[in-house]
């Protein structure tokens, strides 16, 4: 049953790989925003960037070789979002699925560290609750992916070790 | 159930099928405040881009008008719809059949979708440097086509690679 996590786990991968917003009400500007952080006007998303509702920076409009680092760790999001739905299914062998686990938590954990270095370099210090306005939707669905992936884990290797 | 071919099917789809990725999709403008799905960066599936015209597998896109493949009598043109067009639609059946069937006969069909997407490889590098006065309007240099390849290349390139795993571990019960 904790396997099927995995589905969830990669719909919100590629949500977050792929999805802009969506509006929920926009009459009262109310949106699901699917940035990492933001910072006034912009916003950064794991692919690129928005200001004033108008794309900015992303992959594909940085010159080479700058755009393989945005297009590299899109990819890796793309691929969590993938082996969580291959670790979901009921025919995948069980060290596959460790060795995915395993892969997924580094992924998560590494996009996780570089974008808390960003967030914490851009972080008015005098004003720490402002942390909180700076976090995007995206960097707690990257924490939630980590979450399950670990108590996945954790029950997967219980089960298969008794 | 071969998981690497049907990936495979997957990404010669996305370069048969569609002119870009939607990357950013957003379903409601806030500039013109109209409902509309729309995305905020469009990721080239094309093999080519020269002067801001893009080939790809099923034909030509140039600014706002587009051209199949098979729509032009020209000699360069019909071979590169059998090529790219005939041989990507190929790929993908190949892999759709060959990753369901978990036999020798599956493996083989692998096989199969190897050498299509090879083919393709070989045509975008060599057949299009052949043809580039035809296709292009003037005569490319022996890997000068290497300047001007897109992300459709690459995916494909991804892709050539995905086929032989997917050939090599193909289960055989």
């Amino acid at each position: 049953m904790i396997r099927k996590l995995g589905y969830l786990s990669g719909v919100l991968a590629f949500l977050i790989a792929l999805v802009g917003i969506i509006p929920i009400a926009p009459a009262e500007n109310l949106k699901i925003s699917f940035s990492i952080f933001s910072i006034d006007t912009s916003e950064y998303f794991i692919w690129g960037s928005i200001q004033n509702g108008i794309s900015s920076l992303n992959s594909i409009n940085l010159n080479f070789p700058e755009n393989l680092i945005g297009i590299f760790i899109w990819i890796l999001i793309i691929f969590i979002g993938i082996s969580s739905i291959i670790t979901s299914l009921s025919k995948t062998k069980l060290n596959h699925v460790f060795r995915l686990y395993s892969i997924n938590i580094l992924i998560s954990s590494f996009l996780l560290t570089i974008y808390s270095i960003i967030i914490l370099v851009l972080l008015d210090w005098n004003d720490f609750l402002s942390l909180f306005s700076i976090i995007g939707l995206g960097y707690y669905l990257i924490l939630i992916i980590l979450i399950i992936n670990i108590i996945s884990l954790y029950f997967f290797y219980k089960n298969n070790s008794l | 159930m071969n998981r690497l071919g049907l990936l495979s099917a997957i990404l010669t789809s996305l370069t048969l099928f569609l002119p870009f990725i939607p990357i950013g999709i957003y379903f409601w403008n806030e500039l013109t405040s109209t409902a509309e799905i729309n995305s905020f960066i469009k990721l080239p599936v094309s093999l080519i881009n020269f002067n801001d015209i893009q080939y790809f597998s099923w034909g030509i896109l140039n600014q706002d008008s587009f051209n199949l493949w098979i729509n032009n009598s020209s000699i360069a043109f019909i071979i590169s719809f059998i090529f790219l067009s005939i041989l990507s639609l190929l790929a993908i059946i190949f892999s759709l059949i060959g990753s369901t069937k978990t036999n020798l006969n599956g493996k083989r069909i692998m096989s199969y979708n190897f050498f299509a997407l090879l083919f393709i490889i070989l045509y975008t590098t060599l057949g299009f440097t052949i043809y580039s006065e035809e296709i292009f309007g003037i005569e490319f240099g022996l890997f000068e086509i290497f300047l001007y390849l897109d992300y459709g290349f690459y995916i494909l390139l991804l892709n050539l690679i995905l086929s032989i795993i997917a050939f090599i571990k193909h289960p055989i019960e």
